[in-house]
This record gives structure tokens, sequence and C-alpha cells, in this order.
């Protein structure tokens, strides 16, 4: 059994952060909160959200698990309001989830999870790390897109670079010092090449003021942790790790 | 010319982006097939120079192939030897073919049937060995390694990447698979807004990414038991039986493990079944290293423009393209860590 109520702005940006990602997912549903561990088709992303019990307004849930339509559940949320409260319960008889928003009764039908994998997290020992707000970075990958689809993310112990090198000598270079950097640790240089499309939709798919935690090594995957459901008050409700899998240079 | 395994097997549709610093081998024969099926005039005829040379292969590697390697992906060709005896008859059934869509070709012509032209035009393709040549020859300027197959080119396809030497094999032909390619791409060359046959409706196509290992455990087979679903429906090297399509092969050597079985509840005959079996088991290869080297702007340029009499501000266009296609890197996946 799963019965939840929720403002609108905390599920949508926990089911945001998955669609950026995946179109399917196993949403896991337990006493304590919900979590989505999903890899994107090519297995070079990977998502794990969580937002726990007090993130809600109200929750009652046994352990169960429920394939999602991410797409449609994001389309769903769309007619919400920021502020807007969420129902979810869940429809045992007709195996369906349904979504009560305002006079709206939304009834979504859940997909077979049995093809959907569990993925797994390798194991990283990512020797640089780097704490920035969304929106300090979020211009300079906007300028990349029309460069090329790749970009470099480099630490010092001085500085976090962005660096986007096109055909022609087109580049975009982003350099942010310590000022602008919430923390930085980096006691080796750490240089390691993205897809500049799933570094941007893993980006954007968080609010312009919040805090990307960034961990970073050489030719290795990025780890990139955030709040979610962030609340003045009582402090974040939830959390993301997305890991997405470098590009090397072979020659 | 490709077994209908399709429906059998995991496919996912990519983007040629996700293969960007990837090396690639692509089946020679096939793709220059489809160079000179598709690149042709309205009326089926191919492109040809003014002395009436065909150069509808040369302009599918020059432009197709710029778009892949612009986009990062690091090709290798690998051209046909010696077809297996067993191949025979197929292929004398397809020069007859050849022979009668000539026939018709010139008939509708007469006709003034562009439409028909232009699909029996297609069927009368053929691959002369001077193309094959010439396509090696550009292939050299422009810098991208090839290798001659001793017997099958899919063969070698495979063994190049079972042996690491490629991160892919591309053809359209599912026979592939049977010689053992692990991940191999369909539609690479062919991506875009494609025309059905004799419909004005257009299709639109994307490469697809085949896993032989999902596959395999969806279907509940191995590799052995897949090439006897396969001999049972027809091979390049067997007729098949008559009635038996993907689905019903597959039944069969679900229930029955291998062909003999199901061959003995049908009440019929494959000839050479081994040897047929050990074509695709034990295909004969060549060892091969492939370089990628930076292409010869004068010299393609001298070669296309001079003695084809390419367009010479196109072909300048198409190399910068292979100019600027730095290395990307290759994407590993998470699985790689």
């Amino acid at each position: 059994m799963f019965k939840a109520r929720i403002k609108a702005d905390n599920l949508k940006e926990f089911i945001g952060t998955v669609g950026s990602l995946v179109d399917e997912a196993k949403l896991n549903i337990s006493e304590e909160g919900l979590q989505i561990k999903a890899v994107d088709p090519s297995h070079v992303a990977m998502i794990e959200a969580n937002l726990v019990k007090s993130a809600f307004d109200s929750y009652e849930a046994k352990s169960m698990e429920m394939g999602l339509d991410i797409d449609k559940f994001k389309n769903v949320l769309t007619v919400a309001s920021k502020d807007d409260m969420v129902e979810l319960e869940m429809d045992d008889k007709l195996n369906r989830l349904v979504v009560n928003i305002g006079n709206l009764t939304r009834a979504m039908p859940l997909l077979d999870t049995s093809g959907m994998p569990d993925p797994k997290v390798p194991s990283l020992d990512l020797p640089a790390s780097v704490s920035v707000a969304v929106g300090e970075i979020g211009q300079g990958l906007k300028a990349s897109k029309s460069v090329s689809d790749h970009i470099a993310l480099s630490t010092t112990k001085d500085s976090f670079r962005l660096v986007c090198e096109g055909d022609n000598q087109n580049s975009v270079d982003v350099s942010l010092g310590k000022d602008q950097l919430e923390k930085l640790d980096s006691a080796e240089d750490a240089t390691s090449l993205f897809s500049l499309e799933y570094f941007a939709l893993m980006v954007n798919s968080l609010p312009s003021d919040r805090i990307l935690h960034i961990n970073l090594g050489n030719d290795l995957p990025v780890k990139i942790d955030a709040d979610l459901a962030v609340d003045d008050m009582t402090g974040a409700q939830g959390n993301v790790k997305f890991l997405l899998a470098p590009r090397i240079d072979r020659d | 010319m490709g077994i209908q395994l399709g429906p059998l097997l995991e496919t996912r549709k990519i983007k040629v982006e996700e293969l960007s610093g990837q090396r690639v081998a692509i089946d020679g024969f096939n793709v220059l097939y489809q160079f000179l099926t598709s690149i042709r005039q309205a009326d089926g005829s191919l492109l040809t120079d003014p002395k009436g040379r065909v150069t509808s292969h040369l302009s599918g590697i020059l432009f197709r192939f710029s778009k892949l390697v612009e986009k990062g992906l690091k090709l290798c060709i690998v051209f046909d030897g010696k077809p297996p005896a067993l191949k025979k008859n197929l292929l004398e059934q397809r020069r007859r073919r050849k022979i009668k869509a000539q026939i018709e070709w010139e008939a509708a012509i007469e006709a003034g049937d562009t439409e028909t032209a232009r699909t029996k035009a297609q069927q009368t393709t053929r691959l002369e060995s001077h193309m094959i040549n010439e396509s090696k020859k550009l292939l050299d300027l422009l810098g991208i390694p090839w290798v001659d197959a001793p017997s099958e080119g899919e063969a070698q396809v495979a063994s190049l990447l079972n042996q690491g030497m490629v991160d892919y094999g591309a053809s359209q032909d599912f026979d592939t698979v049977l010689f053992g390619a692990s991940k191999f791409i369909r539609n690479l060359t062919l991506s875009g807004r494609r025309k059905l046959p004799k419909q004005q409706k257009w299709v639109e196509v994307s490469p697809e990414i085949i896993d032989l290992e999902m596959s395999f455990q969806k279907l509940e087979l191995n590799r052995e038991q897949l090439i006897d679903v396969a001999i049972l429906m027809g091979t390049d090297f067997n007729p098949g039986i008559d009635g038996v399509g993907p689905k019903r092969g597959l039944k069969l050597i679900q229930e029955f493990g291998k062909a003999e079985g199901a061959l003995e509840k049908l009440g019929k005959e494959i000839k050479n079944l081994d040897e047929i079996r050990s074509l695709f088991l034990e295909h004969p290869f060549v060892d091969f290293n492939p370089e990628w080297k930076t292409p010869n702007v004068e010299s393609t340029l001298s070669y296309l423009c001079d003695d084809f009499s390419f367009n010479k501000v196109r072909v300048e266009k198409a190399l910068e393209k292979y100019v600027d296609a730095k290395p990307r890197g290759r994407q590993f996946t998470l699985g790689d860590f």
C-alpha cells in the first residue's frame, strides 16, 4: 500500500532529475521514503534519487516496487503549480498510480519492472572535490552547446574550469576561482572529458541556486551530489547522486 | 543477402553522436552496394564522370563517410575475399536476377516509367573490381584503414571485434551476428530519410545497435543454436526449409535444441549441415591492426576533381570534415569502471 501527499515542487524536482536520464524507472517505496536508482540505456550515466518521508505532508507506505513511466509522470505534474499539493495513491486492483492535483485525478498504469535493471554502482576513488551553484556554470554550458558536444571539467588547487573545444578554433572557457566556489579541495590537478549533452541535462534538472558537489578524477567518471526538496525551515528532505562516465582520448 | 533475423534480436536505436571516438569496422561490399544502389539519378542511372565512368561509390565514400568521421567515428573498412564454395548457387541466382532486371530496366525507360526504371536499375547493381580498387585508393587518401578478408567480410568484422581491434561492426546483414559479432550496428550509413520501394513514402531510419548478449538471454539460445535457427530459415549457404521463418525456426530450436532434431520432426533434410555450421563458427580471417592517418587533402582533390571531375568546392567542403575531425575521446560506460 502507498498513499502520500506532497508539495508539487518537491515531487517535480525528484521526478525531473530522474527524467533527465531515463524515460522509465523503478520506484522503490519503503516506510522511510522513495528511492529511484536508474541507469540510462547506453550505460553512460546513472542516477540515485531519494526523497525522505519528512519531505511529505503525509506518508503511509509498505515496501513495494513500482514501474513508472517517468515521461508521463512529468507531464502530469506540469499542470500543478509550485505550491499545489499532489496526492499519490496506489490502486492495487488496477495496478495503477492515481495522482490527485486539486480537482484533477489522473490515473497512470504502472509498468512491468522485471526488465528494469538494478544498476551496479562502481566504486570510485575521486581525488578532487568542488562545490558550486548551478547558476555559476549554467551560462557556460549554454554557450558550449553551439561549439561542441563534449566538455572538459578540471580542477587545480585554486580553480575549477569548464572547457569546451570545437572545430576551427571555436572554444568556451569558464574559469571559477575560490571566491566563486562554495568549496574547493583539489590537492592534485584533475581533468576528465564528458559528453556535454549528458552533463547539461543533469545540471539543468536542478534549480539555479542549488549547490552541486562535484567529485572529479583523471579520466574517471564524475560524481555529482545535490540536495532535493530543500526547505528554508527544515533543510533538505532528499538528495540526488549522478554518475557520468567520461570520454577518454585514445591516442 | 541478409537473413531476416531482425524480429529475434534485441535492438536499441542510437544517435551517431554516441559512437564518437569509437572504432567501427564496416562491411565494405555491403556499404559499396548500398552506395551503388542508392546514389543514382532519378531514372536509376548511376552517377558518372564526363567519360562515362561510374562515380557513385566514390561519392558515397567521400560524402557519407564524412558525416560519420565528423562525429568522431573511426572507420575501418573490410572487403570480402573469395566466397565459400557453398555460396556459388546464391551468387549464380543473383547474377541471373541482375540480367533479368537489366532487361526490365531498359523496357521501363523505353516506356517512360521512371519509377519502375529506378527500382529495376537498383536491382542491376554490380560491384566491379575496378570500383573496389578505386574505393581502396580513395580510402588510402582519406587515411581510412581497410583490409581484405580471406573470405566473407562479415566474419573478418567479427574477428576484429572479438580481438578488440574495433569497438563495433557495421553492416545491414544480420548474418554478421551468426559470424559472432557481439556488438554490431545497422543503418549506420543510411540514417536519415529513406524512400520505401514502390511507394511515394519516406521513413525515418536511425542507426540501431544489435546486442547479441541480450538477444541470447531473451531467446534462451546460444550462438550455435541461433546459427541452427538461421540454417532452417535459409542462409547464404543453403536454401532453408519451406515455411520456416524466424518465429517457427526459433520455436523448433527451442524445442529440439539443434537442427537435427527439428529436421527429423519435419521429415526434411539439409545437405552439408556441419559444413554450413563451420562456415559460421570457424570462418577464416586475417590479423589486422587498423591505423588511422591524416587525410591527404591535395592528393584527394587531385584524384576526385582531376581524374573524376568532381566539383572542387563540394569536395573541399567534405574534406574539411575529415581534417577537422579531432579525437574527441571515446565514450566509456559506467561498467568500464
